[in-house]
């Protein structure tokens, strides 16, 4: 799993060295970000809120099933775990309509370009760890992982790899937000 | 069930040689119907579709080329199109790295042996090796569909930003392809790593596994780490193509050249994904065959994780002439001539292992000494390419072309190949022709030579690489290389014909036909579904020591008096 999460960390590296090296070319002609150009919308500060919080509800599920709690609290933080996550995504799917109502089209610049390229591959991976997401809650409060339950393998590969998603996040966030100045 | 290295020779005593067939079940016969095939989860049959499905590619990659060198025998239109040309050569090289070579030896030979060598039953996760499998045939299949859609002419490294631009339609399917491939390559990868880490037998540390274990680990890692750049890569030229808009357009403002670092910084170590199981193999190849024990274990070993972590650092050489900055230039330059150090290590540890060995000119032995002086020749002109200067002048000619011929195809085919004759009996039950193998080896590998090292004539002349048509001074280069292709095709045509004549008439083979020490040659050929019954012990696998001939198997049986207690301990 380990091994796993490096092999995707590869993925969204090459994809904020792009952005950096985009950017700092086209700050240098100076046609970085078109006049006009709206900036990043202040609804990711809340989906990035919702994102941190999940992965820390998800830890607290992890944390209640070792503590030996009963199924159904730690099924209770899976399910608040996938309440933040379903948030995370709808504000980012707002975000992404606000820009699109201020006219910033994907194919207007490669400013635009790069925002919608950078949080739509993370969307991906938010949408493709939903699957799992759903089985583990399901899971919890079947009682898998409570009480001496024989493995919670499922449970902290879930774990890993939303603290993952959340750092990954964040990473794209703060180079999304370098990128705005200039 | 018995492995054959717990049972004494002579309670077999009696029977007719060749008459014991041992009541044992057979992967192969195991269970019937296209689809206990097509779903098993026996890596053993996995590794066979895998064979299948490499050498088919391989089968009509190798037309492509035929047809390529038939084309250029003599300057002008020969047989083809320039546009066909274009697109078939394109196709050799997409079909050639990304079909064949790179999950030869980890998909084929990798799956079928791995397992077996660590005594275990299977891979640590067997569905997702079928898995990696089914994303094989998918990325073929796409790859085909690509000519469905007209083909592709971007040459195999899908440089922006023509791949971005140009009119045939067949770009997205092949890169949607060569996506899933890679994908294929990941799980592949993140399967052999936890299978070594976790499945290991009792009394096998680290320091004992047979090195061709060590280089498909090195390989899995490179493999981890590179492909997913590769994935990304592509799908941002895929993105780029359908919405015309991207960052490696310069119109926009983007960068062509970023795309170059990018598919280097995975096609470097790709190629080390290539070589790194070849070499493995041909350390199995050269101790089992002169019968003597490994020289220098811990160097080849480490040499492995050398070089996988070296081919991160000097992908910047296939881009000197790309606008780089001199600094750039000259470090990647440097690092790059360390790559020859660890490679020359192997070298020679294996001329060491081989001095005094009782060496057994089997047709796999031929194939592994091929492999040494073949490599040599590339890995030395490995580094004429990576001598900055030099490099100005040799950039996109055909030195190119016959440097990374000698590596891929002199080098990871021909261990490949190798190890499939090494194999061979293991897998299929079934003795070749060693006969009709030799001859079929000569003509491998003196039509490779004729071909490839005109090459190189052609190259330091100045021919530029990719072209449909020549200057007439070149031409008789290019005839020479092209009959070297045909005696090439010949061989394989043989090597093809004796392989599979030897699957109905060839005579049955014994468990251990080489002398072989490590696991795989101590269960029944074909091994059985489970490869063991219990988990064997094992000693040092390159311990020749503990080899025997023996009359009634008419193999080799390994005999450890160092350890009676595996000697009885299945009675
Ligand atoms: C001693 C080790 C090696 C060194 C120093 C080396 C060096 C180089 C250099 C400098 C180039 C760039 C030439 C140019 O484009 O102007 C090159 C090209 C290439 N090498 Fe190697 N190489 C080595 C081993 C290998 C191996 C083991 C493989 C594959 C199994 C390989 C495959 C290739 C390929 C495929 C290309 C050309 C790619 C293309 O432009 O289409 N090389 N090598
Ligand atoms: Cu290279």
């Amino acid at each position: 799993m380990v091994l796993f999460i490096i092999s995707l960390a590869m993925v969204f590296a090459t994809v904020v060295l792009a952005y950096i090296v985009v950017r700092m070319q086209l700050v240098q002609e100076g046609d970085w970000r078109p006049t006009g150009a709206p900036g990043l919308p202040k609804l990711l500060i809340l989906s990035t809120a919702l994102l941190i919080g999940s992965s820390g509800t998800l830890g607290l599920a992890s944390r209640t099933a070792v503590r030996s709690g009963s199924a159904s609290r730690v099924g209770g933080w899976m399910l608040c775990t996938l309440c933040l996550v379903g948030g995370f995504l709808i504000t980012q799917g707002f975000a992404w309509m606000i820009l699109v109502q201020e006219d910033l089209g994907f194919r207007s610049s490669l400013y635009a370009w790069l925002f919608y390229i950078m949080t739509g591959l993370h969307a991906l991976h938010v949408l493709g760890g939903l699957g799992p997401l759903c089985l583990v809650t399901r899971h919890a409060f079947a009682g898998r992982y409570s009480g001496d339950a024989f493995s919670r393998r499922g449970l902290v590969y879930c774990g890993m790899y939303w603290h993952f998603i959340d750092a990954a996040w964040v990473i794209l966030y703060l180079t999304l937000l370098w990128g705005m100045r200039g | 069930m018995t492995t054959i290295d717990t049972t004494p020779p002579g309670e077999l005593a009696g029977a007719a040689p060749g008459a014991v067939t041992p009541p044992v079940d057979n992967y192969l016969t195991w269970s019937k119907g296209v689809a206990s095939w097509a779903f098993t989860l026996d890596h053993k049959r996995i590794g066979v579709m895998y064979l299948l499905g490499v050498l088919t590619s391989f089968l009509v990659g190798g037309i492509f080329a035929l047809i390529i060198r038939t084309e250029l025998i003599a300057p002008g239109q020969t047989i083809i199109e320039p546009e066909t040309y274009n697109i078939f050569f394109t196709l050799h090289g997409a079909v050639m790295v990304f079909l064949v070579i790179i999950p030869s030896i980890p998909g084929s030979l990798g799956n079928f042996v791995l397992p077996i060598m660590l005594g275990a039953k299977d891979v640590a996760f067997p569905r997702l090796n079928l898995f990696s499998f089914h994303l094989w045939i998918i990325g073929a299949i796409f790859t085909v569909l690509a000519l469905l859609f007209g083909g592709f002419d971007t040459g195999w490294t899908f440089y922006t930003p023509y791949s971005t631009k140009t009119e045939l339609g067949g770009v997205v399917p092949v890169i949607f392809g060569v996506f899933i491939l890679g994908f294929s390559s990941i799980f592949t990868g993140l399967n052999f790593v936890v299978t070594v880490h976790k499945m290991r037998p009792k009394g096998m540390t680290w320091f004992r596994m047979p090195l061709f274990l060590w280089a498909l680990y090195a390989t899995a890692l490179i493999q981890i780490l590179a492909t997913p750049v590769l994935a990304i890569t592509l799908m941002l030229v895929g993105l780029e193509r359908v919405f015309q808009i991207g960052i490696f357009d310069p119109a926009m403002g983007g960068d062509p050249v970023l795309f170059q670092h990018f598919f280097w910084f995975y096609s470097h170590p790709a190629v080390y994904i290539m070589i790194l199981p070849a070499m493995g193999i041909i350390s199995e190849l050269i101790t089992v065959h002169s019968h003597r024990h490994i020289f220098g274990y811990t160097f080849i070993a480490y040499s492995s994780v050398a070089i996988a972590i070296f081919s991160f650092l000097v992908w910047g050489h296939h881009m000197f002439t790309s606008g780089q900055s001199a600094l750039m230039n000259t470090i990647f330059s440097a690092i790059t001539f360390s790559v020859a150090i660890p490679s020359a290590i192997k070298v020679f540890n294996w001329l060491a292992t081989l001095y005094k060995g009782s060496i057994a000119l089997n047709t796999a032995m031929l194939y592994a000494l091929g492999f040494i002086f073949l490599f040599t020749i590339g890995g030395l002109t490995g580094i004429y390419l990576g001598t900055l200067n030099v490099d100005i002048h040799l950039h996109d000619t055909y030195f190119v072309v016959a440097h990374f011929h000698y590596v891929m195809m002199g080098s990871a085919l021909i261990a490949f190949i190798g190890g499939l004759h090494h194999w061979w009996p293991k897998m299929f039950g079934r003795m070749f022709d060693e006969t009709l193998g030799r001859i079929a080896f000569v003509l491998v590998f003196v039509g490779f030579n004729v071909t490839f090292f005109t090459q190189f004539m052609l190259g330091s002349h100045g021919m530029p690489r990719r072209y449909y048509d020549y200057q007439p001074e070149f031409t008789i280069y290019h005839m020479i290389s092209t009959v070297g292709s045909y005696i090439m095709a010949a061989g394989f045509f043989l090597t093809a014909f004796y392989l599979l004549h030897s699957l109905f008439f060839g005579r049955k083979a014994p468990a251990n036909p080489w002398g072989g020490r490590s696991l795989e040659w101590q269960c029944t050929s074909p091994p059985p579904h489970d490869n063991f019954k219990t988990t064997p012990s094992v000693g040092d696998c390159y311990d020749f020591r503990a080899v025997h001939w023996s009359e009634e198997e008419q193999g080799y049986v390994v005999i450890r008096d160092d350890d009676p207690d595996t000697v009885s301990s299945a009675h």
